[in-house]
């Protein structure tokens, strides 16, 4: 049984660097299209897969909803570690949204670690939209994460912060 | 002649398994290791030597009692990787075994000794010579550690379907086996072995509970982890499922530990939690905890049924049999049966499909995939060789004195295979 991939039908999707723009269930303003019936979305993929597939250190790509997956989860990891000294949940909100809308780099640019596992970016337009789409992916992410690694007592999860030393697939999300 | 029960001793790397025939459990179970004096080969030697007073033969320890003469002894495992290699050790400590442990006279007992699958017929004489000459033992078998699991796992089957084909995963606290074997034959070409087994479980269980920083004082980590191991874990059928289940009851799945601080005898108490699945889940998924081996277990088993001859095929499929600690774990059967059945199944259907693509039609039949769990799996080397040396067949395969006098100790090379029926 290898790693988990997204279950998402991501062929009516248009891509980009590779990522499929697949609907949110969010109240975020972004260029996704809005999620409908009650199944789960990438994020709820994400945060459901993720204590597994954190474990895993091959992921065969199947196609872009599983890029779009891998992003989100090496995000998620990030995060994580951005909270790893935040013990409060109250301050842990912050640095979590400021975490979601900091700067961050599309495949093709400098900076950008995770090699040739997302086609670059062809042109302008395609980074702009990469970059749109997932700022307001990491936003919604950032929120829903909020409560489920800290506890309703405030305090860190310990079940999910076990896993902030694990690497997907070793590799980390950097900038 | 009428003689006592046959003694069964399994020598295994790390344990010694011993007791008498028709018993369901061996009586004694002690760590394969022998010390002795340090000072042994050295110059002074012969002067402590003869203050002893002739007797610095016998000085010398087997098993658990090597651990507390390690300031004067050197321990010593005559074993490695399940072959015999110190022979006068060895000798040493089948003579403590049979003398301290089983207490018997050799001489009134028949044997059963148990070899790994390959061993060399030259090993097996001279395990004959010691047998015989030393012990003075009335017959002597050598059985395979394999075809032995395979006759432990007749507990769970009708009289007609005991079969001595099959495929043993036996594994045990340093590494896997597959072994596959055919009417009592094991085909040698075709075993393979995975250096993963139980340590690595408790490694890995180790790591998590590390990782979670769980309040375990640094030296009773291990042995935590080795107890949770082998109280809570069990195999899960499906990782994100498993989390699911944690987060929605986790009273019901996750468990405390209890522990004393060793030295001061504090109490402390910790929770046990993923790690319950996760840690035999190093079967199934190996990438997770290793690097260097990442075949899971169920791929393993296909790709060695799939070397043997065509002909054993279904047989190997249709009896999966288990043996050794590490294959204890609750659903093990059930997920390794799962796994492997996929496979065999999603490759029929591509090659019924590849068939159909060039306008041919198959009809093939369904191959059956039995992994058999029982109860005697822990020791189901050492049950099998009770279960065996307590039928009539069994004087008739072994090697006799009378045999052994006349013809030397080549008679051992051969051992016949059991047909016995129960």
């Amino acid at each position: 049984m290898p790693a988990y991939h997204s279950k998402v039908d991501f062929e009516s999707f248009p891509t980009a660097c590779g990522c499929s723009i697949l609907p949110l269930k969010t109240q975020t303003r972004g260029p996704a299209p809005p999620h409908e019936g009650d199944g789960a979305d990438i994020i709820d993929e994400t945060i459901s897969f993720f204590r597994a597939n954190v474990l895993f250190k091959n992921f065969d790509v199947a196609g872009g909803a599983d890029r779009t997956l891998i992003y989100l989860t090496l995000y998620l990891q990030s995060c994580m570690v951005a909270c790893e000294k935040v013990a409060d949940k109250k301050e842990a909100k912050t640095v979590l949204y400021q975490h979601a809308i900091k700067p961050f780099v599309c495949p093709g640019d400098p900076g950008w670690g995770l090699g040739g596992m997302f086609p670059n970016a062809a042109n302008r337009e395609e980074s702009d939209s990469f970059k749109a789409y997932f700022k307001q992916a990491r936003t919604e992410l950032s929120e829903r994460l909020l409560d489920v690694i800290y506890g309703a007592d405030g305090a860190h999860n310990k079940w999910w912060m076990c896993f902030v030393k694990r690497k997907f697939m070793g590799k980390e999300l950097r900038n | 002649m009428d003689y006592k029960p046959p003694a069964v001793i399994d020598n295994g790397t790390g344990y010694t398994k011993m007791g008498f025939a028709g018993n369901v459990e061996p009586q004694y179970i002690i760590p394969t290791t022998i010390s002795l004096p340090s000072s042994s080969g050295k110059a002074t030697s012969s002067f402590v030597d003869s203050k002893r007073g002739g007797v610095e033969d016998l000085d010398f320890h087997i098993g658990a009692d090597c651990a507390k003469h390690t300031s004067t002894h050197s321990i010593n495992y005559p074993i490695r990787h399940g072959l015999i290699e110190n022979w006068d050790n060895m000798e040493r400590l089948w003579q403590r075994c049979i003398f301290d442990s089983l207490r018997c006279e050799p001489e009134e007992h028949y044997m059963l000794l148990t070899e790994p699958p390959l061993n060399t017929p030259e090993n097996r004489e001279y395990t004959a010579e010691i047998m015989f000459e030393t012990f003075n033992v009335p017959g002597l078998y050598i059985a395979v550690q394999a075809v032995l699991a395979l006759a432990a796992s007749w507990t769970k089957k009708s009289v007609e379907e005991r079969t001595l084909t099959g495929t043993v995963i036996d594994s045990g606290d340093g590494v896997t086996h597959v072994i596959p074997v055919a009417d009592g034959y094991v085909i040698g070409s075709c075993i393979k072995h995975i250096p993963l087994a139980g340590r690595d479980i408790t490694n890995a269980i180790q790591k998590i509970q590390r990782e979670r920083k769980e309040p375990i004082p640094a030296e009773d980590s291990l042995e935590t982890a080795r107890k949770t191991k082998e109280m809570h874990s069990y195999v899960c059928p499906d990782l994100v499922k498993e989390f699911a289940k944690y987060d929605s009851n986790p009273g019901k799945y996750i468990r405390q530990y209890e522990g004393i601080k060793k030295g001061t005898g504090r109490k402390w108490t910790c929770d046990v939690g993923y790690e319950r699945f996760l840690g035999p889940e190093i079967f199934f998924n190996p990438e997770i905890f290793s690097s260097d081996f990442t075949i899971p277990l169920p791929q393993v088993v296909d790709d060695a049924i799939l070397k043997c001859p065509i002909d054993t095929r279904r047989g190997l499929y249709n009896n999966i049999v288990l043996s050794g600690g590490s294959t204890m774990f609750k659903d093990f059967g059930r997920r390794l049966n799962r796994d492997i059945k996929k496979r065999v199944d999603a490759r029929m259907d591509a090659n019924i499909a590849r068939l159909g693509a060039i306008g041919k039609t198959a009809n093939a039949q369904p191959i059956d995939v039995n992994v058999i769990s029982h109860h005697m799996q822990r020791y189901a080397v050492w049950f099998g060789g009770s279960m065996l040396a307590s039928t009539p067949e069994f004087y008739r395969v072994c090697h006799t004195k009378a045999q052994y006098d006349e013809e030397g100790p080549r008679i051992a090379r051969h051992n016949a295979v059991f047909t016995a029926q129960m």
